[in-house]
C-alpha cells in the first residue's frame, strides 16, 4: 500500500510538473538568433528584407539577411514566399518586391549594381493599364512589371496579350507547363502573372523568376495525366488546356510532355 | 495517515523532477518571437522597416513592424539603433551610401514618429 502510494503520487507530480513547464510556462528564450524564429515571423521578415531590398538596392545585403534566417537556399525561399503569397492574392506590392528580389538572389548577383538612391522615397512601378473592353476573344492583361536593378531590363507590360505558340515538348525532367511573355519583337517580359488551375487546385507564377531561362520565362511542374488550364491573370475569359502525356525522348528515355505557351503583345 | 504523507513527499518529489525536466533536461520552448531577438538582430530589423518606411511612406506598418519587436514607443528605439550604428563607424559616412544611407533612413522614420536627436539632425534633409 506505502508503495502504491508512492508511486501514485511520483506519477501525479511528475505529470503536474511537466504539464506546467511544457504547456503552462514554458521556457521563454530571450536574445535570440533570426533562425529561431517561427515560421509565420520569418515569412514576416522576409517581406521586410524584400521591401528593404527595394530601398537600397544592395542584393548581398539582402542575400545575408536571408541566410541569417537560416535558409540556406535564399533564391529558393523567397521563391516559394512569393508564389504563396501570390496564390493567397496578397497585396502586389510586397509580392513584386518579393519576385524581385527572388529574380536577383537567383540571378546574376555579381552583376547587380545598386539602385540611385535619394532622400525621396521611390515609388513603386505603376506601370498599369485601365482596362478595355475586349474587341474579341483576345485576352486583355494588365499588370505592373518587377523592375529588378541590374538585371536586364524587360520593356514595360502595356496591355493586350495574345496566345502566340503552342509547343508540346519531351525533355528529361520534370514535366513543366512553360509560359513565356514577350514583346513583338520577342524581348522577354518580366513580371508577367499567370494562373494555373486543375481540379480542385490553383496555383500563380510569375515570368521572370528564372532568368537563366529567359527574362519572360516562368514554368509549374505538372502531374503527369492531370487537366490543367492556364490563363494570365486580369484575363479570366481566355484559357489554354494542357495536360502532361507520356512520351519517348530522343535518347530513347520514358519521360512526360512539357507544353510551353508562348504570349505576345502587339 | 503514513500513506498520506509519502503519496504527499512523493507528489513533491514527482513535481520537483517534472520541473527540472519540463525547464532544463528537455524544455519545450516556446517559439522566439520578433521580440524575443538579440539586439544586434534587432538593430537589423529597425534598420529594414527605416529602409522600407523610405520606399513606401507607410508609416503605420512601420510603427506595427516596430511594435512587433517590442518597441511600443519607437522613437527611443530608432534613436538607439542609429547610435550604435554610427558608433561603428570610423568616419561619418556617407548619406549617400551604406550606413550613411541606413542613417537617413532612420533621420526620416525618427522625424515621422516625431522624435528628432542630435544625432540623426545632419542626415535629415
Amino acid at each position: 500500500m506505502r508503495a502504491l502510494a508512492a508511486i501514485l503520487g511520483l506519477l501525479l507530480g511528475l505529470s503536474l510538473g511537466l504539464g506546467y513547464a511544457w504547456f503552462v510556462s514554458p521556457v521563454e528564450y530571450t536574445d535570440t538568433e533570426p533562425s529561431m524564429l517561427r515560421a509565420g515571423d520569418k515569412a514576416e521578415v522576409l517581406q521586410l528584407i524584400a521591401a528593404a531590398y527595394a530601398a537600397d538596392g544592395d542584393v548581398e545585403r539582402a542575400r545575408a539577411r536571408v541566410t541569417a534566417l537560416g535558409e540556406g537556399d535564399a533564391a529558393g525561399v523567397v521563391t516559394a514566399l512569393t508564389q504563396r503569397l501570390a496564390a493567397s492574392g496578397a497585396e502586389a506590392a510586397s509580392v513584386q518586391s518579393l519576385a524581385a528580389l527572388a529574380a536577383a538572389l537567383g540571378g546574376q548577383p555579381s552583376a547587380v549594381t545598386p539602385i540611385a538612391q535619394s532622400a525621396s522615397p521611390t515609388p513603386a512601378p505603376t506601370d498599369t493599364v485601365a482596362p478595355t473592353p475586349l474587341p474579341s476573344a483576345t485576352p486583355f492583361f494588365t499588370a505592373t512589371p518587377i523592375v529588378v536593378p541590374g538585371l536586364p531590363t524587360s520593356p514595360p507590360i502595356t496591355g493586350l496579350f495574345t496566345l502566340t505558340n503552342t509547343e508540346t515538348l519531351c525533355e528529361a525532367g520534370a514535366a513543366l507547363l512553360q509560359v513565356i511573355a514577350q514583346t513583338a519583337a520577342g524581348e522577354g517580359l518580366r513580371g508577367v502573372e499567370v494562373i494555373v488551375e486543375w481540379a480542385g487546385g490553383q496555383d500563380r507564377f510569375f515570368t521572370g523568376l528564372k532568368p537563366q531561362r529567359g527574362v519572360g520565362y516562368g514554368d509549374f511542374e505538372m502531374q503527369p495525366g492531370v487537366a490543367y488550364t492556364v490563363r494570365l491573370a486580369d484575363a479570366p475569359d481566355a484559357s489554354y488546356s494542357a495536360r502532361a502525356e507520356p512520351c519517348t525522348e530522343a535518347g530513347g528515355n520514358v519521360s512526360a510532355t512539357s507544353v510551353r505557351f508562348t504570349f505576345t503583345q502587339p | 495517515v503514513r500513506n498520506v504523507i509519502i503519496f504527499v513527499f512523493m507528489l513533491t518529489v514527482g513535481a520537483g523532477l517534472g520541473l527540472y525536466i519540463g525547464w532544463v533536461a528537455a524544455p519545450r520552448a516556446a517559439a522566439a518571437t520578433l521580440a524575443s531577438l538579440r539586439p544586434s538582430a534587432k538593430d537589423e530589423q529597425v534598420l529594414m522597416i527605416a529602409a522600407a518606411y523610405a520606399r513606401d511612406q507607410n508609416l503605420s506598418l512601420a510603427r506595427s513592424r516596430l511594435g512587433a519587436l517590442g518597441f511600443s514607443d519607437p522613437g527611443p528605439a530608432i534613436v538607439d539603433t542609429a547610435q550604435r550604428t554610427l558608433a561603428a563607424q570610423s568616419a561619418p559616412p556617407d548619406p549617400a551610401t551604406g550606413s550613411g544611407r541606413d542613417l537617413r533612413f532612420l533621420a526620416q522614420l525618427a522625424a515621422a514618429c516625431n522624435t528628432f536627436s542630435p544625432v540623426l539632425q545632419p542626415y535629415l534633409p
